[in-house]
């Protein structure tokens, strides 16, 4: 374990966060009308005036800097417009695990996915079985996410029955143990696989890198021990073009995040990604922070163990 | 024994497609990497190859190490021939041909320990039934080249050896199978010129105990002088004069040879040296000129040299040279 | 190798959720339970009834909670009241309670529980009762199950402002430390339902009250399920995955629904929206009363109402603006009764008496001093409302008005009208009371609340009466109406509507065109004994089909 560099990576992610709650802080007093519109405008008046002394809106800037920052910290992000009296922090407590569930099994199915093909592609980079790769990859990437989502659900669901119309379990099922993880696991497989779209990127990627590392020396030397085709595509060649690919599913993570506010709202999965689409809907402005603070936080999160991965894949990252 | 023909070439070519910028259709163009080449190369000896950038030294090794299809020819190990041998026939065959690479930063895949890149051919031959055995293995060929052979080297990655060091285990590793014939692509090349000496030491040492054959490629003539027992000098592709080391240096009988003599640094700093030698351009041929390929650097060029291609022609026991005008 | 089981456990994960999911789930839930499924789209997620507002509200509050009585339009059902009675003041009423009411943890209701809860909304500003909390003066005790309430003006919309004025338990809500951010996870109520489990986002379940005062229910639970969007929860109806969609909103996908021979659709009258043409009556010509009235004569309502509404609408049958006490029973629009032609040529004969306007010529646009009639109308950017402003542009042309179309988002438009900035005229959808929020972004921009501009308007005669200014007017013409529907005299009502209509007309930028209704849809195959259309007027589906008493005649039907 490399713990200079570990410190340097933690130390990065601690700015963003602190970035993200800070613009958290800014954009709503930097909003056309006041931060009390922003946080309070649509609750009943009598909830109104706790707001504003828990925030200390109508304080000075700094003041409510203060408070914003021991708030946050206490977990505190304010109450939902559209859903008072429940709290901002409720509704994303409830939601985040259902998003991450989501987000995590695409990505980690996705991933290996894109990697196997990718591999395939690229040792065959100009041959039949690569064009067909890299046309399915292609067009993949090129369809939009929602759209995808909703012939999934009109094809699979609508018309075939075969999957369930909305959410992430039966509702009042009263189902346990296996059978609830096999409920879940039936709601979720069209979802998850409205998100394995980026398959295509991921795919790309790998085959990519695949393509540049296979003209490396250590390939030829492999090669010249005598070893097997398949140990020189996966030991050597694969194993070395996987790192770009980790480092891609970092940046990648970002846009599945987006995607999932579409892929969860026509699924009417109860994630985050659906919550931020009724605050969009119902100008829940305190929600919407919420949310967006709360995905700042698990992309970075994300990408943060990902560097982790990346240490333990890389053993050259000295810095 | 000592004579025995070990390793022999006939005629071999390479041409490489290759198509022109923006070309996409139609017949491609071939470079004439290797050009109808022959040699023989014999046991325990060190066979030299010289010749500029470009001229198709590695080709022809890759060539010898199946790592690269020959156009057309025959190559003869032992005897036998093995230009259409198959991947399982390759992969025994390997046991006895190793190859050290030019380039040690490159040619060590990054992400792999020094234990894994050394013991990679006995994993890929199965020689080994436990890691003991390999470890200890491993450990011996570390020693062998001349590194240590502590727990902490053998965690080590190349990222994290210099590149002589990197090199040695390049040896190590080519050496593990117990292979005799050792082809050997510029293998100081791309080293500090103060360590070049001591991995050319360690393979000279190497060959003595182990008794190797070493199929040696370099650019530089004095190096080739120095270790080699046989020199063939190359040339955009073909072979212009091939023979004993001493006979060569002492009586070069190709105008190139002469050239590439004559660019020898002095031992002693000379400061008229290297003002005679004439300018050239390496030559990257898709069509190669009439006659004498080396014929529009020449001096001593004429008609015949634009028209007639030399032979390859023993002048003097086996001291042979491609030119109209010995 | 390690790599090889990664992706190994990866594809047996991807197989087995394919796999194991459906079979987990394949088994029906214990069958002797019968089960209501409701898809609904929008569900607000709480059952504090103080904090209750809205549609999404009402649907969990009528569940579990009641109020004294449900009132809509002058007609009121009992709830927890069985009686009630005014004295000749009509300044004091008294409620008497049912008898054998109790709360679901097995406490008595009781009267002291009624004076609780309107002393706690009216002190708290909470939303319920309405604006019942202007002229409610005390609450009194009379005995365990009466209730004495005095008020400090006439209002007849007293009992409907009741609706909402949902009945909590006193023992339970004065230890509540803060009302307002009281969540009321597992509320105790007096309704049929008892609130069972409620996922976030999910749904929410309901298990029937066996000791309810009012009967049993013949169903055991009732689940509300959201759904992302209308599609879905009417494609769940025809799937027969849910049993009933509560709301319609998603008219074109009606007909479709109607393939299906299990499928029956609805139609509740009471709870229901407007379409209006807003005018920019600062600017000339549009100031003009006699303008705005020809514009009115040329709208051909009912073809907005067959094209655009699916028929699934009516001519708007009450002033908007004015408390829905004064609404009639369908009154026919001026011009309604005309054909298409006469209506037009009236309309053409309102602006050719004006000598502003230039006289109408077939296909050119009228001039008013001089300048050519070109109006812009502003429209939400919605399939339906297109269509309607469509019919609008063409009934235009046929009085010589040009009229272009400006579609913009509904955001926007939202903006505008909260923020001003648009011209001309504005095509939108307004309800007034809690969702008025176009109309009250008007009375924004004009600087006036409507609801005064109505009742002050000089041209009814009402805006001298000094005292209580409008108020009192409003409170005549409501008394005038009240006593022609009590004598059911239609006639003396139809005149008096169409006067208010048209004075309306004459003094507000405002012209009505539409009014849609709330549509229900449900399955036949699962459950008899819906409300047939007739016993649905006038009492709202949210509060009624789903609430308490139709849900009593509602039986399973064995599969
Ligand atoms: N795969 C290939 N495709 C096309 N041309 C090639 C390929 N490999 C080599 N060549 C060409 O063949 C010729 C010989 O190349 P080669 O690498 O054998 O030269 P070299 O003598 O080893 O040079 P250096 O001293 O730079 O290593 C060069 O002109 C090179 O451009
Ligand atoms: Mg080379």
């Amino acid at each position: 374990m490399n713990w200079k560099w570990l410190i340097r990576r933690l130390g990065f992610m601690l700015m963003v966060l602190a970035v993200a709650v800070i613009l958290n802080f800014l954009i709503p007093r930097l909003m056309p009308g006041s931060a009390k519109q922003a946080y309070a405008g649509k609750l009943p008046e009598a909830v109104q005036v706790k707001i504003i002394a828990r925030f200390g809106l109508d304080k000075s800037i700094w003041e409510q800097f203060v408070l914003y920052i021991q708030n946050t910290l206490k977990g505190d992000l304010g109450m939902s417009f559209s859903n008072h009296p429940n709290s901002v922090t409720y509704m994303i407590g409830n939601a985040l695990p259902w998003t991450l569930f989501l987000l995590l099994t695409a990505t980690i199915i996705t991933v290996p996915l894109g990697y196997v093909f990718g591999v395939i592609a690229g040792w065959r980079a100009g041959s039949k079985t690569d064009t067909g790769i890299q046309i399915g990859s292609l067009s993949l990437l090129a369809t939009p996410l929602f759209w995808i989502a909703m012939v999934l659900l009109y094809v699979f669901s609508a018309q075939l029955g075969w999957f369930p119309l909305r959410g992430a379990e039966t509702a009042y099922s009263g189902y346990t143990g296996l059978k609830w993880v096999g409920d879940v696991l039936w709601h979720a497989v069209l979802p998850v696989l409205a998100l394995m779209t980026l398959f295509g990127a991921y795919e790309m990627i790998m085959r990519n890198t695949m393509v540049t590392t296979l003209r490396e020396n250590y390939i030829i030397t492999a090669e010249a021990k005598g070893a097997s085709e398949n140990r020189v595509k996966y030991k050597h060649a694969a194993r070395n073009a996987l790192l770009p690919l980790i480092t891609s599913v970092g940046i990648r993570f970002a846009t599945i995040v987006g995607g999932s506010v579409f892929v969860e709202n026509i699924f009417s999965y109860p994630g985050i990604g659906s919550l931020i689409f009724d605050a969009v809907i119902s100008y829940d402005f305190p929600l919407l922070q919420g949310a967006f603070l709360i995905f700042s936080i698990v992309t970075v999160v994300v990408v943060f163990l990902l560097d982790l991965v990346y240490l333990r894949l890389d053993p050259r990252i000295r810095y | 024994m000592e004579n025995e023909q070990y390793f022999e070439v006939d005629h071999l070519t390479k041409f490489f497609p290759v198509k022109k910028r923006g070309q996409f259709f139609g017949k491609p163009i071939y470079v004439h990497a290797v050009d109808d080449v022959q040699f023989t190369v014999r046991k325990g000896k060190t066979y030299g190859v010289v010749g500029e950038s470009g001229c198709g030294k590695t080709t022809l090794a890759r060539m010898i190490m199946h790592l690269e299809k020959p156009t057309s020819g025959r190559m003869l190990f032992k005897g036998q021939d093995i230009t259409l041998f198959n991947g399982k026939q390759m992969k025994a065959l390997r046991r006895q041909m190793q190859m050290v690479f030019q380039d040690p930063f490159g040619s060590l895949n990054p992400v792999r320990t020094i234990r894994n890149i050394v013991a990679e051919p006995v994993r890929v031959h199965h020689i080994f039934q436990n890691r003991q055995d390999e470890k200890i293995k491993v450990q011996e060929m570390l020693e062998t080249v001349g590194l240590s052979s502590s727990d902490e080297m053998l965690e080590k990655r190349p990222g994290q050896l210099s590149g002589g060091e990197r090199q040695r285990v390049g040896i190590a590793s080519a050496l593990i199978l117990g292979a005799e014939f050792i082809v050997a692509d510029e293998p100081v090349s791309m080293l500090d010129a103060s360590i070049r000496a001591d991995i050319i030491a360690l393979m000279m040492k190497l060959k003595e105990e182990k008794n190797l054959t070493y199929f040696f490629i370099t650019h530089e003539f004095g190096m080739a002088r120095a270790i080699c027992d046989r020199i063939a000098v190359m040339y955009a592709g073909k072979m212009v004069e091939v023979a004993d080391a001493a006979s060569i240096v002492d009586h070069p009988l190709h105008p190139y040879t002469q050239l590439l003599i004559d660019a020898i640094p002095p031992l002693i700093p000379d400061p008229n040296w290297g003002k005679n030698i004439s300018e050239g351009e390496v030559p990257y041929f898709t069509v190669p000129p009439p006659g004498c390929r080396y014929h529009p650097r020449c001096s001593r060029a004429d008609e015949l040299c634009k028209s007639e291609i030399p032979e390859l022609v023993d002048y003097r026991d086996g001291h042979f040279a491609a030119c109209h005008h010995v | 190798m390690k790599k090889r089981l990664v992706f190994s456990f990866c594809s047996i994960v991807l197989v087995l959720s394919m796999i194991l999911g459906p079979l987990a789930c394949g088994e029906p839930v214990d069958t002797t339970t019968y089960r209501l499924t409701a898809a609904v789209t929008d569900l607000h997620e709480s059952s504090n009834p103080f904090l209750a507002s809205g549609r999404g509200d009402i649907r969990i509050m009528s569940r579990i909670y009641e109020p004294l009585v449900v009132g809509s339009g002058g007609a009121a059902i009992p709830r927890l009241a069985e009686s009630w009675s005014y004295d000749d003041s009509t300044m004091s009423w008294t409620f008497n309670l049912v008898q054998d009411a109790e709360w679901s943890d097995g406490e008595p209701l009781t009267a002291a529980d009624v004076k609780y809860t309107l002393d706690t909304q009216y002190a708290g500003d909470y939303s319920g009762g309405g604006d019942s909390k202007e002229f409610v003066d005390t609450v009194t005790v009379v005995d365990d199950n009466t209730v004495k309430i005095t008020v400090t003006e006439y209002a007849s919309a007293f009992l409907d402002f009741l609706n909402s004025m949902y009945i909590v338990p006193k023992h339970i809500w004065e230890d509540v430390a803060d009302i307002d951010t009281e969540a009321n996870l597992a509320p105790v109520g007096s309704g049929p339902w008892l609130w069972d489990e409620y996922v976030p986002q999910s749904h929410v379940a309901f298990k029937k009250n066996p000791n309810y005062w009012g009967g049993t229910v013949n169903i055991d639970e009732m689940v509300l399920e959201i759904y992302g969007s209308q599609e879905l929860a009417l494609l769940a109806l025809k799937t027969g995955q849910v049993d009933m969609v509560p709301t319609v909103e998603l008219y074109s996908y009606i007909p479709q629904l109607l393939e299906s021979t299990d499928v029956k659709v609805g139609v509740d009258r009471a709870a229901n929206f407007y379409n209006f043409l807003f005018v920019d009556h600062r600017e000339e010509p549009n100031n003009l009363p006699a303008f705005r009235q020809a514009v009115s004569m040329a709208i051909n309502r009912q073809d907005i109402i067959d094209f655009a509404l699916f028929t699934y609408g009516s001519i708007p049958r009450m002033v908007p603006l004015v408390p829905e006490a004064i609404a009639s029973e369908d009154v026919d629009w001026p011009g309604l009764g005309m054909t298409d032609e006469a209506r037009i040529d009236e309309a053409n004969a309102m602006l050719d008496a004006d000598s502003d306007f230039s006289d109408f010529v077939e296909g050119e646009t009228r001039t008013y001093k001089g300048d050519p009639l070109n109006i812009e109308m502003t429209i939400v950017n919605r399939p339906a409302d297109v269509q309607q402003a469509e019919i609008i542009r063409e009934n235009m042309a046929e009085i010589g008005i040009n009229v272009s179309l400006k579609l913009i988002g509904f955001g926007p438009m939202m903006g505008m009208m909260f923020g001003g900035g648009w011209d001309d005229w504005t095509w939108s959808t307004a309800g007034h009371g809690a969702g008025g929020s176009t109309l009250d972004g008007l009375a924004q921009e004009f600087g006036a609340d409507p609801y005064n501009v109505w009742y002050d308007a000089p041209s009814l005669g009402w805006g001298e009466d000094g005292d209580g200014g409008g108020t009192t007017a409003a409170r005549a013409l409501q008394a005038d109406l009240r006593q022609s529907r009590r004598e059911d005299d239609p006639a003396t009502l139809a005149t008096l509507i169409e006067q208010i209509q048209v004075d309306f007309a004459a003094e507000l930028p405002i012209i009505p065109l539409s009014q849609g209704n709330t549509i229900y849809a449900y399955r036949l195959d699962t459950f008899t004994g819906w409300a047939p259309q007739e016993e649905m007027d006038g009492q709202g589906s949210s509060g009624h089909l789903l609430g308490t008493i139709n849900i009593l005649a509602l039986e399973p039907i064995a599969q």
